[in-house]
C-alpha cells in the first residue's frame, strides 16, 4: 500500500517528474543532493532556440515544487540504500544540515557580515560567496545554510566567528545542529534524475584549459553573458578585463572522441550557436565555431542556426589541434611585475592572445589564428557518484557510464530494476524539452506503483463570512532592520490608520514568522478584519504563506493584497529614507485602496470525465494508452488502420539500439490487453468537440465517447519524394521501402549486426541485375523551407547502411551533418565507418536535388570532404526521407495550433512539450514533430503522466483567477474570440449582440489579454480587476504625480525582475510606483489614460522578453498583444500631445534586476526633465 | 554544379584492396583535420600539407598524394586524434601499394636492394659491420655468460657519428660491469626503415629472418642502440622466444643507475635539454627512462623544450626520410635546434642516431654554439 513516490534529483527533470506525480495525488519525496532544487537550467542564461530565459521559466515550477503540500523535499541529502520491491520501497536516506531552521527570512543580513569569502560554484567559481549563503535567489528550499567546511564556527572551535548568529534578526542559525541525519520513507516507485556532470577540459592538454583563463568551458561563459552572473552579463576577458572581439567557440570536446567519450554530447551544437548569436549581440564583433557536424535536430533548430549565421558568425568545419596562450615576447612586459612574478609566479599575466592551429577542412588549408578568447563546449558526461547510486539502487550502467534501460518495456525510461525509472540527463545526454518529457513519462509509469492516491484536505475553522463592508487590516513589516532600517515603519502605520476603511494598523518584527502569523489570525478575528494588507516584502515568495495565514482564520484567502516595501523600496532606496518612507505609505496605500475593492473567491470545481481518448494507433498512442490505463483510467485508442503499429509496423529493427520493432508492437499490445485499453481499429474520430474535462468524440464506428482528455497521438506520414525522378526509375526508392525490402530479406536473420550476418543474401532489381552498390542520399525533402531536422533518419539510415554493409554490400552515404545524436548513435556511426560504409557530404546550404545528380546509373556531386567532384556508380539510390504531418481535420476540430512544419505545436518548446495551448489535449510522438522511437515512447509516456494529473482528482480545481463575462454588457464584436491564447473563448450567439460568446472556465489560464481587449467592459479579471487597478493607480497619483513613474509589470517576468533589482540591492531613485497583474496583456488603455489624466510623470509598460526568436511570455505568447496595443496607444497619446518618451515599453527578464534599475533611472530623469 | 571540375569515378578495386591493407584504420576517420593542423610540415611550409586529405583519398580508394613521401611516422597527428586512426600505419600501408605499382621515390630500392645484400641500408659489406668495435675487443654473445646482447644496428655500425654512440655505449656498460655481447658481423638487420618505407612483405621476412636468427642464439634480453630497432622488435616481430624482452638502451641505463651498479662520478657543470625521439616518446610512451639518466648525472641541469615528452618534435628522419631529400627550410631539426637556443642550452642530448645525424646537420648549418650528444655520450664523461 503506497501512495508515495521518491523522486533522486531536483534539476528540471526532477521537478517536472515531482510535480506531475503531486498534481496526480501521489506524495513525493523529492531528494536533492544540493542545497536547492533547479539543477543545470538554474544557472543557465537563455534557451535555446528561442532565448527563453532560463530561470525565469524555472523558477515558477521551482517555487511551485517549494509549495507544494504533496512535496517534500530533502534537500543536502543522498540516498543510501534502498530494500524491497516495487510498490513497497523502504529508502534510507543521509540528509546533511544546513544549520539555518526554516525561520530564515532570507534578509541577508548574515551574508554580509560573513568574513569567509569563497568561489561560487553556481558562477563556475567566477564569482564569490561567503560561508553562509544562499545559491541563488530563487533557491528552494528558501532557508540560507552555512557551508560548515568553511565556517569559522566549525566546532570545537574556541575562537567562535559568531558574526551571523548575532546578525541574524529571527535568530534562524543553529550550528549545533547534527551533523548529519538519516530518514527512511516508504514509497512505491523511484524516479531517478541526477542529471549529467561535465568534463574538465584538463583531460584535453592540447586545449590548454587552465593555463589561461580567458580558455574557458561553455557553462563559464553562460555565467558570463548571464546579467545575474560575475560580471553582470558583461563578456569581458578574465584575464585582463578587457572586452573581447574575436572569439572562438569549439565543438566536440571530449565528445565524439575515443580518448575521452564516445558519445556525442548533443546539446553542445544548440548552445554554441546560442552563445555564438549572443556573443555577437553582446557587440562582439567577430565570432567564429569550429564543428565536424552541427546536430541542429530539433524543433526550429536549423533556423536558429541560419539565424545566427546571417548575423554574421562564422562556421569553419573543423577541429583545432591546439589551443595556446602565446607566450609574451621577452621577459619583461610590464613594468614592476618581475619582483612580484619571483614570489608568485601564477601572477604572471600571459599574453592575452590565444594562438589556435586548425584545418579549414572544406578549403582544406590550415590555420593558425590568434583568437581574444576560446570557449570548449566540453563534454557531457555520467554525474559524480552514478555508479556508486546504481549500485546502492540496485541498477546497472551501460558501457557509456551512464544507466543502462530496458528500452522494450519504456524507451529511455525503465531502469533495469522494476519500479525504478530513470529520467533525464542520466540515461545519457538530452536537452531540455527532451528532459522534460522523460520527467513527466517516468512519472506516468511511477504512478502504475501506487495503490492509493493523497489530497491535502484544507484547514477546519469556522469562516468568517460577513465580508460584504471592508474593514481593513494593516501589518506592517520591518523584516529585521530590512524594511525597518530604512523605512519608518511607524510613521507607515500612523498614516494607513487615516485610510478610509482601515480598522486595524500595526507593526511587526517579522510578519511572516510563525508566532506573528498567529498574531495576524487573532488581530483578524478580534478586530473584526475581513481584507488583509501586508507591507512587506514580495508576494512572490511570500502570498501564498500569508494567504495561508487568512484561511487559518478563516477569511477568504483573495482578500489578501500584499505592498512590496522591501525588494521595490527599502532595498533600493537605501540612501533616501525619507522618500523611501514617503513611499512605502503610498504603496501601502495602493494596497489598500486596492484591498477595499476585493471580494472574495472560491477555487472552482468543474467536471471532469475520468476516461480518456488516445487517437493514433502507433508506438506513441499504444504507449500512452497504456501508461494512461496502468494508472487506472478508462482509456480508447483509436486507429484507422486495421491493426495497430503504425509505421512502426512496417519496420525491421529499430535504430540504434536495433530491437525488433515486432517485439516493440507486441510488448505494447501486451501492455494494452493487460490494462483493458478499449480498442477501436479499424476506426477514426469523424467529430470532437468540447472543452477540458469533457470532450465528446464521434467515431466511424457510430460511437460516441465522452472523455475528459485526449491524446493526439496521429503520427506522421513519410514524405513522398518527387526528386531523381523517384516514381519513373525503378533503381530508386525510398529509406522506408528499403526497410521494408530489408525486412523481408532478414525475416530469419536476427536484428543485431553482429559481424557474421548471413551474407548470402542478395536482392534485385527487377530487370534482374544483382544489386552490389547501394547509396543513399539524406535529407530528401528535409532541412529545406519551413521543413527542418526529421531526428530519425541519420541514425535509422546508417544503420540500414551497416546491414548492406555487413551482407558484402558496397554502400555510400551521401549527406549533410551526420545527425547522430541520440544515445549510442554516434557509436553505431564510427561502427558503420569501421565497417566500409562510405560517408560524403554534399554542399548543406543546398537541397539534395540541386548538389546532387543521378544519371547513366552513378551519382554525381561535390564531395566537401575531398574538394572534388565525385562520380559514385549506384546499382540502387536510396532517398532517406523524413516525415510530413498527416492530413485531417484534428486541428481545426481541437483548435490545434500548428507550428511553422505543419506539425501540431506544443504549449512551450522548453517547458511544454507535450500539452498544447488546449487544455486538456495533449500530443504524444511525431504529431508534435518528427522523432525516433524512443523520443516517441517518452513523449507519449509524459502525455500519458500529464493527462493522468489532470484526470486524477475527478474534478479540475481552477483557481480562481479566470476570466469573467457580463454577457448584458457585451456588444458581440468578437475580438476576444481571436485574441485568447487559450481558444478558451467561443462564439456562441449572434455577431454584434449581448452574450455572443462563452468562456470556458476550465480552459481559461487567466492572462487577462480578453479584458484588455473588450471595448465595452463585458469582461473582466478577478483579483485584478479594472477597479481595484484603476484604485491602484489613483492612490499611486494623489501626490505629486508629475514626479512619478508608473510602472506595470506582469508576475512572471518584469515583476520578478524588479525582486531582483532588490535582492540585488541594486538603487535607483524613489518616483516609481509598481502595479503588478498576471500579464503584460492585461494592461487596459483605460489604465494608461488615468495615469495621463492624474497628470502621472511617465509610464513605464513592461512584460516577458518578447523577441524575433520567441517570448519567455507564459500565456502563449499574449505578450505579442501587449506590443500591438503599447504601438497603438503610444501613437494614440502621442497624437494627443503626450511627449513619446513619457509613454515607454521595456522587456524585462526575471533575471534582469539590474536592466530594470537601469531603466528606472533613466525613466526618472525623463519625469525630472518633464519638471524643469 | 560546376562542369569544369574533373570528375572523380571510384574505384572499388582499389578501394576495397586499401580497406584490407589498412585493417579499416581509414574508414573511421570523420575527417576533423585535426592530423593536418598538427603535423609538423605544417610548421616548415606555407602550403598546406593536408593529412586529412591524404586520409580521405584512401577513404574512397582514390590515388595517394604527394603527401605519401612526405610522412616522417611521427605519430603527433596519431596522438590527437580522436578517433585513435593509425595513422602512420596508413602511410606505410599506401607506400605498400606504391611499391607494387613502382611508383617510390628514387634511391629507394636502391635502399632496399642494398638491405637484401648487405643486410643494412648504408650499401656496406655485412663483414665490416663490427669495424666500429675493432679496438674494443666487445665479445660475440654467448647467452650462457652474457646477460644481454647489444644490438648495434645498422647506423651505429656504419655511419661515423652514430658509430661513436656505440663505443660510448660499451665504456658505460663496462663501467657498470654488465655482461654482453654482440652479433658481430652476423647482426642481422631489425628491418625498421624497411617497414617505414612501406615495403611490408620484405620486412616481414626480415623480421621472420632476424627472429630466426635471435632465437637460435638464445637471444632473450636485447638492449638496442636505435629506437627504430627497438620499437620494431617490441611491437612487430614475430614470437622470438619465451620471455623475449627488447630494450631500449636508455631504459637499460636507468636501471643500472636506478639499481647503483652504474655510479656517474665526474660533474659536467651543463645544462642540457633532451629531444625525445618519436619512436622512443610517442610509439612507446618512454619519457621517463631519458630523464631519469640524465638527472642522475652529476652536474647536469636539465630543462625541456617547447615541445617534449609526448608532445616532442621529430627531427625529420623518421618513416624513411633520412633517405630522402629535404629542401632547405623544409627541415623539422632546424625548428628544433632554434627550439634549444630559445631554452638557452649548450647542450641538446637525444636517443636516437638518426636524430643526431639530422639535429647536428641543423646545428651546422645555422653555425649555432650548441652541442648535440647522445645519452650514452654524455653518460660516458661522467665515468
Amino acid at each position: 500500500m503506497s501512495n508515495s513516490v521518491m523522486v533522486i534529483g531536483g534539476g528540471i527533470a526532477g521537478i517536472q517528474a515531482a510535480l506531475d506525480l503531486a498534481e496526480a495525488g501521489a506524495k513525493v519525496v523529492l531528494v536533492e543532493r544540493e542545497a536547492t532544487i533547479g539543477g543545470v537550467m538554474a544557472v543557465l542564461d537563455k534557451n535555446f532556440p528561442t532565448l527563453d530565459c532560463s530561470i525565469c521559466i524555472e523558477a515558477p515550477k521551482m517555487s511551485e515544487v517549494n509549495l507544494h503540500p504533496n512535496i517534500e523535499i530533502l534537500s543536502l541529502a543522498e540516498v543510501e540504500r534502498v530494500e524491497g520491491e516495487p510498490g513497497d520501497f523502504r529508502v534510507t536516506v543521509r540528509q546533511r544540515a544546513r544549520y539555518v531552521t526554516s525561520a530564515c527570512t532570507r534578509c541577508g543580513e548574515c551574508t554580509l557580515v560573513c568574513p569567509q569569502v569563497l568561489p561560487n560554484e553556481y558562477d563556475s567559481g567566477m564569482a564569490a560567496r561567503k560561508a553562509i549563503y544562499t545559491p541563488i535567489p530563487q533557491a528552494a528550499p528558501g532557508p540560507y545554510l552555512i557551508d560548515m567546511d568553511a565556517c569559522l564556527n566549525d566546532p570545537p572551535n574556541y575562537l567562535p566567528c559568531d558574526r551571523c548568529a548575532v546578525a541574524c534578526p529571527p535568530k534562524a542559525i543553529d550550528y549545533l545542529m547534527p551533523r548529519e541525519q538519516r530518514l527512511t520513507r516508504e514509497v512505491g516507485s523511484i524516479i531517478v534524475a541526477v542529471g549529467y556532470d561535465m568534463l574538465d577540459p584538463r583531460a584535453l592538454q592540447e586545449y590548454g584549459y587552465g593555463t589561461s583563463p580567458d580558455i574557458m568551458t561553455a557553462m563559464e561563459f553562460e555565467r558570463l553573458i548571464n546579467s545575474a552572473g560575475p560580471t553582470g552579463g558583461e563578456i569581458v576577458r578574465p584575464s585582463d578585463g578587457a572586452h573581447p572581439h574575436k572569439i572562438l567557440f569549439v565543438l566536440c570536446v571530449g565528445s565524439r572522441d575515443r580518448r575521452h567519450y564516445r558519445h556525442c554530447s548533443r546539446f553542445c551544437c544548440m548552445y554554441s550557436i546560442k552563445h555564438a548569436y549572443q556573443a555577437l549581440d553582446h557587440g562582439v564583433t567577430d565570432v567564429t565555431v569550429l564543428y565536424m557536424d552541427i546536430r541542429a535536430y530539433g524543433k526550429g533548430f536549423d533556423g536558429f542556426w541560419d539565424r545566427t549565421k546571417a548575423a554574421g558568425a562564422k562556421f569553419v568545419r573543423g577541429r583545432p589541434a591546439k589551443i595556446e596562450a602565446k607566450k609574451r615576447e621577452g621577459a619583461k612586459a610590464r613594468e614592476g611585475e618581475d619582483a612580484l612574478m619571483t614570489h608568485y609566479p601564477s601572477l604572471m599575466t600571459p599574453s592575452p592572445s590565444l594562438e589556435v592551429v586548425y584545418e579549414d577542412t572544406e578549403t582544406g588549408t590550415r590555420h593558425t589564428e590568434d583568437f581574444d578568447m576560446v570557449v570548449l563546449a566540453n563534454a557531457v558526461t555520467p554525474p559524480a557518484g552514478l555508479a556508486e547510486l546504481a549500485e546502492r539502487l540496485g541498477l546497472e550502467l551501460g558501457d557509456d557510464g551512464f544507466l543502462k534501460v530496458e528500452e522494450l518495456r519504456g524507451g529511455l525510461i525503465a531502469t533495469t530494476r522494476p519500479g525504478i525509472y530513470a529520467a533525464g540527463c542520466d540515461t545519457g545526454p538530452k536537452d531540455i524539452p527532451d528532459s522534460v518529457a522523460e520527467g513527466s513519462g517516468a512519472a506516468a509509469l511511477a504512478l502504475g506503483h501506487l495503490t492509493e492516491r493523497f489530497w491535502p484536505e484544507p484547514p477546519a475553522v469556522e469562516p468568517i463570512l460577513d465580508v460584504e463592508t471592508p474593514r481593513v487590516g494593516v501589518f506592517v513589516c520591518h523584516c529585521g532592520s530590512n524594511i525597518a532600517g530604512v523605512v519608518d515603519v511607524e510613521r507607515v502605520v500612523a498614516y494607513t490608520r487615516t485610510l478610509p476603511d482601515v480598522v486595524f494598523a500595526d507593526h511587526q518584527m517579522f510578519s511572516c514568522a510563525g508566532n506573528t502569523q498567529a498574531d495576524i489570525e487573532r488581530a483578524i478575528r478580534e478586530h473584526g478584519v475581513n481584507r488583509v494588507v501586508i507591507a512587506a516584502c514580495s508576494p512572490k515568495t511570500h502570498e501564498s504563506t500569508f494567504r495561508g495565514v487568512l484561511l487559518r482564520a478563516g477569511l477568504n484567502p483573495y482578500l489578501l493584497e500584499m505592498a512590496n516595501i522591501r525588494n521595490m523600496d527599502s532595498w533600493v532606496h537605501k540612501f533616501e529614507k525619507e522618500a523611501a518612507t514617503v513611499k512605502a505609505m503610498e504603496m501601502t496605500a495602493m494596497a489598500v485602496e486596492k484591498a477595499r475593492l476585493l471580494v472574495p473567491l472560491e477555487v472552482s470545481h468543474l467536471p471532469l470525465t475520468q476516461s480518456a481518448l488516445v487517437i493514433g494507433g502507433g508506438v506513441a498512442g499504444m504507449t500512452a494508452a497504456a501508461a494512461l490505463a496502468r494508472q487506472g483510467y478508462e482509456t480508447h485508442l483509436v486507429e484507422k488502420a486495421g491493426c495497430l503499429g503504425g509505421l512502426m509496423a512496417d519496420l525491421r529493427c529499430v535504430a540504434p539500439a536495433g530491437l525488433s520493432s515486432l517485439d516493440v508492437i507486441y510488448a505494447q499490445k501486451h501492455e494494452l490487453n493487460q490494462t483493458g485499453v478499449h480498442i477501436h481499429a479499424p476506426a477514426t474520430v469523424e467529430t470532437v468537440g468540447g472543452v477540458v474535462g469533457n470532450f465528446q468524440a464521434r467515431l466511424s464506428t457510430g460511437e460516441e465517447l465522452t472523455v475528459g482528455a485526449i491524446i493526439v497521438a496521429t503520427g506522421g506520414v513519410p514524405y513522398q519524394p518527387t526528386e531523381f525522378g523517384y516514381g519513373s526509375d525503378p533503381r530508386i526508392i525510398t529509406n522506408l521501402e528499403l526497410e521494408r525490402l530489408l525486412s523481408y530479406k532478414l525475416r530469419a536473420a536476427s536484428c543485431t549486426l553482429a559481424e557474421g550476418s548471413p551474407a548470402t543474401l542478395n536482392f534485385r532489381l527487377p530487370g534482374g541485375a544483382e544489386i552490389e552498390r547501394i547509396t543513399f542520399i539524406s535529407c530528401v525533402g528535409s532541412r529545406q523551407g519551413t521543413m527542418g531536422c526529421a531526428r530519425y533518419c541519420c541514425t535509422s539510415m546508417i544503420h540500414q547502411a551497416l546491414a548492406l554493409r555487413r551482407m558484402g554490400k558496397k554502400v555510400r552515404v551521401v549527406s549533410k551533418d551526420i545527425r547522430t545524436y541520440s544515445r549510442q548513435a554516434e557509436e553505431l556511426y564510427e561502427e558503420a565507418m569501421r565497417a566500409g560504409v562510405q560517408f560524403f557530404r554534399y554542399a548543406d546550404d543546398r537541397p539534395p536535388q540541386e548538389a546532387i545528380v543521378f544519371e547513366d546509373g552513378a551519382v554525381r556531386f561535390h564531395d566537401q570532404l575531398l574538394g572534388a567532384e565525385l562520380r559514385v556508380p549506384t546499382d540502387l539510390l536510396v532517398l532517406v526521407t523524413g516525415l510530413r504531418p498527416p492530413e485531417d481535420t484534428l486541428a481545426e476540430q481541437l483548435k490545434l495550433a500548428r507550428s511553422e512544419d505543419g506539425f501540431y505545436m506544443e504549449l512551450h518548446p522548453k517547458l511544454g512539450p507535450v500539452q498544447t495551448a488546449i487544455q486538456g489535449v495533449y500530443l504524444a510522438g511525431v504529431a508534435q514533430g518528427a522523432k525516433d522511437v524512443r523520443e516517441t515512447m517518452a513523449q507519449a509516456m509524459a502525455a500519458a503522466g500529464k493527462a493522468g494529473a489532470l484526470l486524477a482528482r475527478g474534478v479540475i480545481e481552477k483557481e480562481p483567477l479566470t476570466a469573467k463575462y457580463t454577457p448584458d454588457a457585451c456588444t458581440g464584436c468578437l475580438r476576444c474570440v481571436q485574441v485568447c491564447p487559450f481558444s478558451a473563448i467561443e462564439q456562441v450567439g449572434e455577431r454584434g449582440k449581448p452574450g455572443a460568446i462563452r468562456i470556458t472556465e476550465a480552459a481559461c489560464m487567466g492572462c487577462g489579454n480578453c479584458a484588455a481587449e473588450c471595448p465595452s467592459h463585458a469582461i473582466d479579471m478577478p483579483y485584478f480587476t479594472r477597479q481595484q487597478v484603476l484604485a491602484q493607480i489613483d492612490a499611486a497619483l494623489a501626490e505629486n504625480p508629475g514626479e512619478k513613474v508608473l510602472v506595470f509589470t506582469c508576475n512572471w517576468c518584469s515583476y520578478a525582475g524588479a525582486d531582483l533589482a532588490g535582492i540585488e540591492k541594486r538603487q535607483y531613485p524613489p518616483s516609481s510606483r509598481i502595479i503588478r497583474t498576471m500579464c503584460s496583456a492585461r494592461f487596459e488603455e483605460a489604465f494608461i489614460a488615468r495615469a495621463f489624466e492624474l497628470g502621472a510623470g511617465a509610464v513605464l509598460v513592461t512584460g516577458c522578453r518578447l523577441t524575433a526568436n520567441g517570448s519567455d511570455c507564459h500565456y502563449n505568447y499574449a505578450n505579442v498583444h501587449t506590443q500591438k496595443r503599447f504601438e497603438r496607444w503610444h501613437r494614440k497619446f502621442v497624437r494627443q500631445g503626450l511627449a513619446p518618451e513619457r509613454l515607454q515599453l521595456r522587456w524585462i527578464s526575471a533575471a534582469e534586476g539590474k536592466e530594470f534599475a537601469e531603466k528606472l533611472v533613466e525613466m526618472d530623469e525623463i519625469v525630472r526633465g518633464g519638471k524643469g | 554544379m560546376d562542369s569544369q571540375e574533373p570528375v572523380l569515378t571510384l574505384d572499388d578495386a582499389l578501394w576495397e584492396r586499401l580497406l584490407e591493407l589498412t585493417g579499416g584504420e581509414a574508414a573511421r576517420c570523420y575527417q576533423c583535420g585535426t592530423c593536418t593542423a598538427t603535423c609538423p610540415w605544417g610548421w616548415v611550409r606555407d602550403e598546406t600539407v593536408s593529412v586529412r586529405e591524404f586520409i580521405r583519398r584512401v577513404q574512397l580508394g582514390l590515388e595517394a598524394t604527394d603527401a605519401l613521401w612526405l610522412c616522417t611516422t611521427c605519430a603527433q597527428c596519431e596522438a590527437s586524434c580522436p578517433r585513435g586512426v593509425s595513422i602512420a600505419g596508413i602511410f606505410r600501408a599506401l607506400r605498400e601499394v606504391a611499391w607494387e605499382q613502382r611508383e617510390t621515390p628514387g634511391g629507394l630500392p636502391s635502399l632496399l636492394w642494398s638491405v637484401f645484400w648487405n643486410d643494412n641500408t648504408w650499401s656496406q659489406p655485412p663483414s665490416q659491420r663490427a669495424q666500429w668495435a675493432r679496438d674494443l675487443a666487445v665479445p660475440l654473445f654467448d647467452p650462457a655468460q652474457h646477460e644481454v646482447l647489444l644490438y648495434v644496428g645498422g647506423a651505429a655500425s656504419y655511419d661515423n657519428r652514430a658509430q661513436k654512440v656505440a663505443v660510448a655505449f660499451v665504456k658505460v656498460l663496462r663501467a657498470a660491469g654488465v655482461a654482453f655481447g654482440i652479433l658481430g658481423a652476423d647482426e642481422p638487420p631489425s628491418g625498421a626503415d624497411v617497414r617505414d618505407v612501406g615495403h611490408a612483405p620484405f620486412f616481414e621476412e626480415l623480421a621472420a629472418k632476424t627472429a630466426a636468427v635471435f632465437r637460435q642464439r638464445g637471444v632473450t634480453r636485447l638492449v638496442a642502440l636505435s629506437p627504430h630497432s627497438y620499437d620494431v622488435f617490441k611491437n612487430h616481430y614475430p614470437p622470438v622466444s619465451e620471455g623475449f624482452a627488447p630494450q631500449h638502451y636508455v631504459q637499460f641505463l636507468a636501471e643500472l643507475l636506478a639499481t647503483g651498479r652504474l655510479k656517474p662520478q665526474r660533474p659536467l657543470e651543463v645544462t642540457l635539454a633532451f629531444h625525445d625521439p618519436c619512436y622512443l616518446a610517442r610509439h612507446n610512451a618512454e619519457i621517463a627512462a631519458p630523464r631519469q639518466v640524465l638527472d642522475a648525472l652529476p652536474g647536469v641541469t636539465r630543462v625541456e623544450l617547447a615541445h617534449s615528452g609526448l608532445e616532442t618534435l621529430c627531427c625529420g628522419g623518421g618513416g624513411g626520410r633520412m633517405y630522402l631529400e629535404t629542401a632547405a627550410g623544409e627541415r623539422f631539426s632546424d625548428v628544433r635546434v632554434e627550439e634549444a637556443r630559445a631554452v638557452g642550452v649548450q647542450l641538446l642530448a637525444t636517443a636516437c642516431p638518426y636524430c643526431i645525424v639530422c639535429l647536428e646537420d641543423s646545428v651546422k648549418a645555422r653555425k649555432l654554439p650548441l652541442l648535440v650528444k647522445d645519452v650514452a655520450e654524455i653518460v660516458a664523461l661522467t665515468l
